[in-house]
Parts: C-alpha cells; sequence; structure tokens
C-alpha cells in the first residue's frame, strides 16, 4: 500500500452523518438501533398487564388511577447493527487514476467508522475468485484502528465471481451488507447482470440488506483511447486488437451507459441500494450521494 | 498566393505511399484495462467500419503527410501578393506613346513593366473600382469604373504601344474631370515624360531610364538631271556615350550600300550614301516596291527609331502634257514637279497626243473636245466662250460658271494647294469666276467671292481650274509662284490616291477613289492587310498608329506611305517633368507603391516544415 488512504480530510464529515438501516435488529449486542425485543430503553413501546413477578418499578400508576388495574410500561430494546462489507480485490480493482482499490478502501473505511461510531459491529470481507479473507468483528472506536490496518493490508490480484465468493461468507444474523465493487467480472455484460442479481437475491434471503457501492476509474468512465491498440484484460490477460476511435469510444460510453442502467435496474428490483462511485470522488461526494440516496443522514 | 513553378506537385505521387505504409505496418500497443466485455460490445458495433477508419487517430501519418505537402508547397516557390486598397477608386494611366516601347530591362520593355505592375496592382486590391486610360497623343479609356478584376487585369495586358509622340499632359483635363466626382481615389500613373498633375492625388511611375540610343531620321533622296539619284540620312545620338555604328542602306528590300558613322553624345551627323546611277537604279527598283530603307545597325534600349524609310518615285516616270499656245514659262514652272519628260504641244496637236500614257495633262487656254477617260488635268484660263455654254458635255460637271470680271484681286484660302501662301492676294485681268463644284475644293477667290481657282477628285482623277491667264497677273513674279506650282502639281500628280506620302503616327488617313476602283486594300508595317470598299468615293484610315511603310493598293493604282518614327519621342536623357500643385499629393516613384513586389514565403514554409518534423518527432518519441 504505497498511497496514503485514509488521511485526516478523510474523517471531516463522518462524524455528522450516521448509516441508516431499514431492517429491524434481531438478536446481537445492545447497541443503537431498534429491534423488535422488548427491554430497557427510553423508548416507549407498549402497555401490559402486569403479571406476578413483573418488576414493579415499571407499573403505571398513572393508568391504575383511571382503569384501576395495574399495567406495566414496555420499552424497546436497542441492539448493534451487522455491517458486512465485502471487498472486490480483484486484479481489475487495481486500475485507474486514481485507483479503484484506493476509493474501495477509502469507503469501506468510510462505513466501518460511521458503522463503529453508532456502536454497530463490522466485519471486513475480502474476496478474489474462491479465495476469501474474512476479518474478525470490529467494535467500538478500537476495532476501526484494527479495521484500518486490516484494509491497508488488502492484496488485489485474481479474478471476479461476486455471486460465487459470497456464497463462502457466513450471515448468521440479519444485518447490512455493502458490496464494493467495479462488478466486472468474466463473461459478457449480461452474464455479469445475472451474477450481480444472484448476489442480491441470495443476500436478500440471507435477511441482509444491501447496497452496493459501484466503484469505477475515469478512464472506464470517459475512455481516451487513439490509435491501434491491444487492450489486455487484466484479469484474465485476453488482448483484444482494436483501432481507437472517436467513434469506438462513443460507442464504449454508450455500452458502459446501458450496463450501468441494468445494473441499477437490477439493484433497485431486489430492493437493494445502489451509489455508483469514481474513484476520483472525494469521501465528502460519497456523504453527499449517501444523503441523496436516502443511505445516510446527517445529525 | 502564386506559385512559380508547378512540377512538384508531381511529388504528391509519394502520399499514397504514406498511406501504404501506416497500412502494412500498424504497430500495436498494449494498454491494460479493467475489463474487456464492454470493450468487446462495443467493439462489435464498429467492426463493420472499412479500413480507412484505422487512419483516423493516425496523427503520425498525418503530420507526415502534411509534411511533404509543405515540402512540396516549398519546392512550388509559392509567393503573396498585397492586400486590400484604401481607395474605393482608382484611375490606372498608362502612356503608352512611342518612347514606352524603349527597353527598361534586358527583356521588358518600359510598356511591359507599366503592364505588369498595373496588373499585379489590380490583382492585389480587392474591394476596389477601377478605371483604365492609355494616352499617346490623346487619351482613351478602356475600362470605366470596374471591379472585375479578371476584365481589368486583360484590359491592362492588351495595352499595346503606339509610335505616337504624346504624354500624360494631354490627360490632365479629362483626369481632373474623373476624378472630381470620386470620393475616394487614386490615380496611378505609369510614364517616361512629362505629366500634368495639377490637382489630383497621384502617384507617378517614373520609367524613364539612361542608356543609348541612336536614331535615324530624315532619309532623302535626290534625283540629278542625269537620273543619278543621291541619297542622305541624318543620324542622331540621343545616349550619353559616343555611337558608331553602320547604317545599311535598302532599296526596296535589297541591301544596297554600307556605311560607317560615329556620332558623339547629343549630336547628329549626315550619312552620305553611294549615288545610284540611273540605270542601276532602275534595274535594282525592277519588280521591286519602291521605297529606300536605312537602318542603323547597333542596337539601343529604343528599337523603333533606327529604321526611317523613304518613297521613291514609282519607276514609272511622270510624264506631263502641256497644251499650250505660247505659255513658255508655264513650262519652265512645270518642271518644278521634277517630271522628267514635259511633252509640249500645240492645241491643234493636241487631239494626235496619246493622253493615256501622261500622268498630267496641261490645258493652257484650251479646252478638249472630249475628256481622256484618265490622268489628272489643269485647265488654266479655260475658253470664257466654252465653258459659258449650257452644254449637256463634259464640261457641265467641270465648270460652273459664274462671272467674268475684267480685273479682280484674286485670294488665297486655304488648303493643300495653297500651304505656304496662305493669306496671299494679287491682281489680275480677265478673271472667270466659277461656282466651285461639289468634287473640287477652291484654293483662289475672287473678288465678288467667286471661285478662280478649284481643285479636287473627279471621278477617281484630280482636276484643278485656274480661272485666269497667268499672263495677265504679276503671281508668277512673285516668290509664292513657284510654292504654289509645287503644291499643285504635288496635288494634282500624285494621283492622290492619298493626300501625302508622310503621315505622322496616329494621323488619320484620307483615301481617294482613283480611276474606277472599287476596292482599296492597306498593308500595315506589319504586313497585315485591311480591305475597304471604295464605293463612297473616299476611305478614312485611321490605323496608323505604327511607324514603317503602308501600301495603298487600288484597282487602278498603288500608292506609299510613310509613318516616320516621331524624332521628339527618341530622346531617351529627357527628364521626367511632372507638374503638380500644393494642395495635392503627388508622389513620383520608380516602383509602383502599395504593391506588390512578390513576396516570396518559401522560408516560412520551410520553417512551419522543420515545425512539423520537430513535433512529429516528439510525438513519435512519446509512442515509444
Amino acid at each position: 500500500m504505497e498511497e496514503k488512504i485514509f488521511d485526516g480530510s478523510f474523517f471531516r464529515g463522518l462524524d455528522r452523518v450516521k448509516l441508516v438501516t431499514r431492517i429491524t435488529m434481531q438478536g446481537g449486542r445492545s447497541g443503537m438501533r431498534k429491534s423488535a425485543a422488548k427491554g430497557s430503553s427510553v423508548e416507549f413501546a407498549d402497555f401490559r398487564e402486569y403479571v406476578p413477578g413483573d418488576d414493579i418499578r415499571r407499573i403505571d400508576w398513572n393508568t391504575y388511577g383511571r382503569m384501576d388495574k395495574l399495567f406495566v410500561k414496555l420499552f424497546v430494546e436497542e441492539r448493534e447493527a451487522y455491517y458486512s462489507v465485502i471487498i472486490d480485490t480483484s486484479s481489475s480493482m487495481d486500475f485507474g487514476t486514481p485507483s479503484k482499490w484506493v476509493c474501495a478502501a477509502r469507503l469501506a473505511g468510510a462505513i466501518s467508522y460511521m458503522a463503529l461510531n453508532n456502536l454497530d459491529r463490522v466485519r471486513l470481507s475480502a474476496i478474489c475468485e474462491d479465495k476469501i479473507i474474512n476479518s474478525s468483528d470490529f467494535t467500538g472506536k478500537q476495532g476501526f484502528n484494527k479495521a484500518m490496518s486490516w484494509l491497508g493490508n488488502m492484496e488485489f490480484e485474481g479474478k471476479t465471481d461476486l455471486y460465487k465468493s459470497i456464497r463462502g461468507i457466513p450471515f448468521n444474523q440479519k444485518g447490512v451488507t455493502v458490496i464494493i465493487s467495479d462488478l466486472f467480472s468474466a463473461g459478457t455484460t449480461d452474464e455479469n447482470i445475472e451474477g450481480i442479481a444472484d448476489t442480491i437475491r441470495y443476500l436478500r434471503y440471507m435477511k441482509q440488506e444491501v447496497l452496493v457501492l459501484h466503484v469505477l476509474s475515469p478512464e472506464e468512465m470517459e475512455p481516451s483511447l487513439e490509435g491501434t491498440i491491444g487492450l489486455e484484460d487484466l484479469e484474465t490477460g485476453d488482448i483484444l486488437r482494436v483501432t481507437a476511435t472517436s467513434h469506438l469510444c462513443k460507442q464504449y460510453k454508450q455500452v458502459l451507459d446501458r450496463f450501468l442502467g441494468k445494473v441499477k435496474e437490477c439493484t433497485k428490483h431486489y430492493q437493494a441500494h445502489y451509489i455508483p462511485v469514481c474513484s476520483n470522488e472525494t469521501v465528502d461526494t460519497f456523504i453527499y450521494k449517501g444523503i441523496r440516496s436516502g443511505q445516510l443522514e446527517s445529525f | 498566393m502564386g506559385i512559380i513553378r508547378l512540377w512538384p506537385v508531381a511529388l504528391a505521387v509519394f502520399i499514397p505511399g504514406i498511406i501504404l505504409l501506416y497500412l502494412l505496418k500498424q504497430k500495436v500497443v498494449n494498454q491494460k484495462i479493467s475489463a474487456l466485455n464492454l470493450w468487446k460490445e462495443a467493439y462489435e458495433n464498429v467492426q463493420a467500419s472499412t479500413p480507412w477508419e484505422k487512419f483516423r487517430n493516425n496523427i503520425l501519418m498525418y503530420m507526415q503527410i502534411a509534411a511533404l505537402l509543405l515540402l512540396i508547397l516549398a519546392l512550388m516557390s509559392p509567393y503573396i501578393t498585397g492586400s486590400g486598397s484604401e481607395y474605393s477608386n482608382v484611375l490606372i494611366i498608362i502612356d503608352n506613346s512611342a518612347s514606352m516601347s524603349g527597353l527598361y530591362s534586358e527583356d521588358e520593355s518600359k510598356l511591359d513593366v507599366a503592364k505588369e505592375q498595373a496588373a499585379d496592382y489590380v490583382n492585389s486590391n480587392d474591394g476596389t473600382r477601377y478605371t483604365i486610360m492609355t494616352v499617346s497623343n490623346t487619351p482613351e479609356l478602356i475600362i470605366s469604373g470596374s471591379d472585375d478584376k479578371g476584365r481589368v487585369s486583360d484590359a491592362v495586358n492588351n495595352v499595346e504601344t503606339t509610335d505616337i509622340v504624346g504624354s500624360l499632359d494631354q490627360a490632365a483635363s479629362m483626369v481632373q474631370s474623373l476624378v472630381a466626382a470620386w470620393k475616394s481615389y487614386k490615380v496611378i500613373a505609369f510614364t517616361d515624360s512629362s505629366a500634368n498633375m495639377q490637382n489630383i492625388n497621384c502617384e507617378v511611375v517614373d520609367l524613364s531610364i539612361q542608356g543609348n540610343n541612336g536614331a535615324i531620321q530624315s532619309l532623302s533622296h535626290t534625283v540629278s538631271e542625269d537620273g543619278t539619284v543621291k541619297v542622305m540620312a541624318r543620324v542622331d545620338n540621343y545616349g550619353s556615350n559616343s555611337l558608331n555604328t553602320d547604317v545599311n542602306l535598302y532599296i526596296g528590300n535589297k541591301l544596297y550600300d554600307i556605311q560607317n558613322v560615329t556620332v558623339e553624345a547629343g549630336e547628329s551627323s549626315i550619312v552620305y550614301f553611294k549615288d545610284i546611277a540611273s540605270g542601276k537604279y532602275n534595274s535594282i527598283l525592277a519588280g521591286n516596291t519602291p521605297y529606300l530603307m536605312a537602318e542603323l545597325n547597333s542596337k539601343d534600349m529604343l528599337a523603333g527609331d533606327n529604321i526611317v524609310y523613304d518613297i521613291l518615285d514609282n519607276g514609272s516616270e511622270n510624264k506631263i502634257l502641256l497644251v499650250t499656245d505660247k505659255n513658255t514659262f508655264l513650262e519652265k514652272a512645270l518642271k518644278i514637279s521634277g517630271s522628267q519628260t514635259i511633252d509640249k504641244v500645240q492645241p491643234k496637236d493636241a487631239e494626235a497626243a496619246d493622253i493615256e500614257e501622261y500622268s498630267l495633262v496641261v490645258y493652257d487656254g484650251v479646252l478638249p473636245g472630249e475628256l481622256s477617260e484618265t490622268g489628272n488635268i489643269i485647265f488654266i484660263n479655260p475658253p470664257a466662250s466654252d465653258v459659258k455654254k449650257e452644254t449637256e458635255g463634259w464640261q457641265k460637271d467641270i465648270f460652273i460658271y459664274g462671272k467674268k470680271s475684267k480685273s479682280s484681286v484674286i485670294r488665297t484660302l486655304k488648303g493643300n494647294v495653297t500651304e505656304y501662301i496662305e493669306d496671299y492676294s494679287f491682281s489680275s485681268l480677265d478673271v472667270l469666276g466659277f461656282k466651285t463644284p461639289k468634287w473640287a475644293k477652291a484654293f483662289f477667290e475672287t473678288g465678288s467671292k467667286l471661285s478662280a481657282g478649284y481643285l479636287g477628285n473627279y471621278n477617281g482623277r484630280m482636276v484643278a481650274v485656274i480661272g485666269f491667264d497667268l499672263h495677265n497677273t504679276d503671281f508668277p513674279l512673285q516668290t509664292e509662284f513657284p510654292i504654289f506650282m509645287y503644291n499643285l502639281l504635288r496635288e494634282t500628280m500624285s494621283a492622290r490616291i492619298a493626300e501625302k506620302s508622310v503621315y505622322n503616327a496616329g494621323e488619320a488617313v484620307s483615301i481617294q477613289k482613283k480611276g474606277k476602283s472599287e476596292k482599296v486594300v492597306v498593308t500595315k508595317p506589319d504586313g497585315t492587310k485591311e480591305n475597304y470598299n471604295l464605293e463612297g468615293g473616299t476611305v478614312v484610315f485611321a490605323d496608323t498608329i505604327d511607324a514603317g511603310l503602308y501600301s495603298i493598293k487600288e484597282d487602278d493604282g498603288e500608292m506609299y506611305f510613310i509613318v516616320p518614327f516621331p524624332e521628339e519621342e527618341s530622346d531617351v536623357l529627357k527628364e521626367t517633368v511632372i507638374t503638380s500643385d500644393k494642395n495635392t499629393k503627388t508622389d513620383v516613384n520608380k516602383t509602383l507603391s502599395g504593391s506588390i513586389s512578390k513576396k516570396m514565403v518559401v522560408l516560412p514554409v520551410l520553417a512551419l516544415l522543420l515545425v512539423l518534423l520537430m513535433a512529429e518527432w516528439i510525438v513519435y518519441r512519446k509512442r515509444l
């Protein structure tokens, strides 16, 4: 890791936003998220008739005055959210200026920081082909330093097969899964889209709220090639010899736009959240996009 | 912008070679990308494109083709000419008088230089209306207010030299009236002599140039009584150096004599040629054109004045028949004509004479019974009784009787016959006064305003009538008499197809019908012929702008006349005098300013080529 991924400006702004989840937590330790369980918190949930054995401190004496019956007040139990951040570490992520992996690491860092800040639990996973490297669960602010260290040690090599890789990750409880990837894998774009759909469907099945952060480099979004070129695939090593013209670049843009459109449509279809990110964008831009999409909220 | 040579265009054949090299040798550079699938899909969509698509972004190939094109352009020696004119009207005056035919450089005449500069100016200035004027002895507008550059250039290029004497002074008033109507104008005048440019904003291009010029002028001959012809010529040296040259004398087109002459600068010298013996003269002339030509052998800056002509008699002798009773001194007077044969017969013998063989018959105090069909006639003192008669005979067209006076003062009227003796009068007894016939012009007038003498072309012959007896006046005793006789004989005997044998360049020649001629052919010095119909009796030939020998040939006669090169135009050392005033701006330059010299742009093109080659090298290095 030669580049400095996290600098002082990185944390600015992250303190003022938090991650939003739409799922109700089940299980897990206590935290800051609403859960289906009732317990002790400041947030009122319901009344229930007193049964012997209940803590008499929870009897609502005002209700007893009006109804002449004993009722106890129930409160929402707040649990922690479980964030699973999956980072695509295939060779294709080591591309672009600035490189996509730098952007991916920053996004993973930002997600981790915000989650840990909100007393949530974070697990990082690096996937590549059939290789999966899962970190331990990080909690608390101490956990962020470990997470940064873990992110700094990632290696980007090999191919991507998102669906196959994700199936190897254990999802033991409800939570939020963040996929950070360029979503490029072998096969046609339609096959790619199919793989993405399978992945999201699987995650949804595993009771995960899915957030897809689609990272592309500026070179991929606005290619400027000229002359006769052998285009070499970083993952497969395949070479496509083309004469790059403005017409070809225009055609590529159309294909890319079509691909992005399909990804967006697919994520929407399976109720996943989708945020496209260019690797030259700052974390502030990401926060802005997250707030707009409803995945982040400021406080 | 223009180019000097075209052959480098052939080098363009190498352009397909460059393209072929790139077509065959496409160097592929591998570039890593994150994933191929999007590119594959995009490429499939454009794969149907032609092989030429490969060149679309091949900047090196384009640079090399551009470099080759620049090299070709540089070899073509491109040049640029001026820019837009600040004047809405430009009047270009070109002096095309005789001196402008002189050499300005080794192979260009002054007029060529003027035309070239004028045409360049026209071609290099836009948004201007051009008026083109040539001036010799009179100004002539060739183009008036045209903005068609092609037409104006053509008109300028078609201006030809004349051998007419003249200067731009003649154009002054016309130019002033032309420019008075223009708000913004420039007058450009090309001349080598004087120019009056008062009240005119103008630029005068002075084309006068110092150099050597010899001129041969005044070739003349005299025939002595024994028939020997003496020929002399005057050679003038108008140049700044001494002139030593041979002078060739031709009779007809045969070289007869060569004399060497040395003339100091600014001086003149007479050259005498070998006498031409009578017999030899006739034998040389046999079958040849009856003229003498003298020519300077040396080359100088003005070729037009190196040749001079002189008309000889036609070889056929002018014979005169004098029908008189006792007029001896009329016989003497007739000898002024130079005619070698004057036959005198008594009136009673006149009928027996072969009148057809005489070119002039003089009837003194008598009238013939019948008028011969040909030949010129002078009637002197015709019998009053005969001319009074109202007859149906030949007399009625020639004599229109007016009145007979016992005595009268006779006054000369202006005309060719009275040349040099205008405003002269004398007294005479017994004067017949006539009404001047339509075909004639009076030269003597009586006190009662009748004609006492007239001359004219009557049915292709010259007929003169004098209405008094020369014995009855003191006129023959006066100095004016021989002049009168000379003029009268010249006018009647020449048969006068044309009035004179020497005309100034540009002067109109009135060609008279001789005999029963119906057509006349005029041959110009360059050999071109012009045909005219003589039905009207007279033809005016005005195309005498070139110096040299002209011939007029009718069915019943032939005549030559000469247009000499004007002496005034030979003086090459004459300074150009430009008259101007303080109110207007007059520039005098040797080359037209605001134009036009072709500015070569070979160096900038080569510099551009060098820059392009450097840029190509940089691009090439970056691609490695």
